[in-house]
């Protein structure tokens, strides 16, 4: 055999290695979700202050989080246990985000339930938050795409820390949509590429 | 094709080598475990083509199999045994230091 042909094979098994090592699976779909819950609810946030209906945006979160909850906790355990894959990557990736929603949740309940936090500084703090576990799962999953996503939600957070109004419900909408639900689909992709590895 | 272009391949592992249980190995050697169907789509094998590979593999202790039920239907996960994992990484060692014997001459 051909010390090119050696190199070939190297390459390969490398190849193969790498990508199932880095595969997330579905993983994609939590994101989906959650963005899904927190457009709806920045947006419901933003109608009911624009209106004055200030005493429907705390039941608004608690029905919009509880959705993300059960998704995440129930819905999605039975896709878990039947993912094509089971990897290190997709457990850190999973470990953070369930530990970086248990903040964002506590943060909110506690903003909304208690006034404990500055109810204005809360859109950017979210963003801060997102941006830490962009940043860790793009690290864990070496995409370093992820981590440019997280510098997008850096930038976003300080921001809306900085210029805090209503007006930040919009952006911290729209960075969802661009910097998580952007992500989750490109993940989508990655995990459904149809390139096999032919010899 | 001149001696310095070959490689004696008698020291590599048998079961192994062959491209589609490499593939095999390989992808194990990375993950937890994975299902019969993610195999078959990475390697580009067909079905029976990949069954008879894995029962290589399994038959040397390198793989175990385990069924399991998810949506209703049953489905076949691997995984590489502590002899697998071993076997593998002795595999490549003998293969890079194939090629570091050839980049030395």
């Amino acid at each position: 055999m051909h010390e090119s042909a050696v190199h070939e094979d190297l390459a390969w098994i490398r190849s193969l290695m790498d990508e199932s090592h880095r595969f997330l699976g579905g993983t994609w779909r939590h994101q989906v979700v959650w963005g899904i819950v927190g457009v709806t609810g920045m947006l419901g946030t933003y109608v009911s202050l624009s209106t004055g209906r200030f005493g429907l945006i705390p039941w608004l979160w608690v029905v919009s989080i509880g959705g993300g909850w059960f998704y995440s906790l129930v819905v999605a355990r039975r896709a878990e246990t039947s993912a094509a894959v089971r990897n290190a990557a997709a457990r850190a990736f999973g470990g953070i985000w369930i530990g970086l929603g248990v903040t964002l949740t506590l943060l909110g309940g506690l903003t909304l339930f208690t006034g404990a936090l500055e109810p204005s500084a809360l859109s950017g703090v979210i963003a801060l938050v997102f941006g830490s576990g962009y940043f860790a799962s793009g690290f864990v999953a070496g995409l370093r795409w992820m981590q440019g996503v997280a510098v997008g939600w850096w930038v976003g957070g300080v921001v809306l820390l900085y210029w805090p109004s209503p007006s930040g419900l919009l952006l911290l909408a729209a960075m969802i949509v661009v910097l998580e639900i952007g992500p989750a689909l490109r993940l989508r992709a990655i995990a459904n590429r149809a390139d096999t590895l032919r010899g | 094709m001149s001696d310095s272009d070959s490689f004696d391949y008698r020291s590599l592992d048998d079961v192994i080598h062959s491209r589609i249980r490499l593939a095999v190995m390989a992808i194990l050697a990375s993950v937890d475990d994975a299902e019969f169907t993610y195999l078959r789509d990475r390697v580009g094998a067909t079905d029976g083509n990949l069954s008879t590979h894995i029962s290589k593999l399994a038959d040397a202790g390198y793989v175990e199999a385990t069924k399991e039920l998810t949506n209703g239907r049953a489905a076949s996960r691997y995984r590489l045994t502590t002899e697998g994992r071993s076997a593998f990484r002795t595999y490549l060692g003998r293969m890079e230091r194939l090629l570091g014997g050839i980049g030395d001459e």
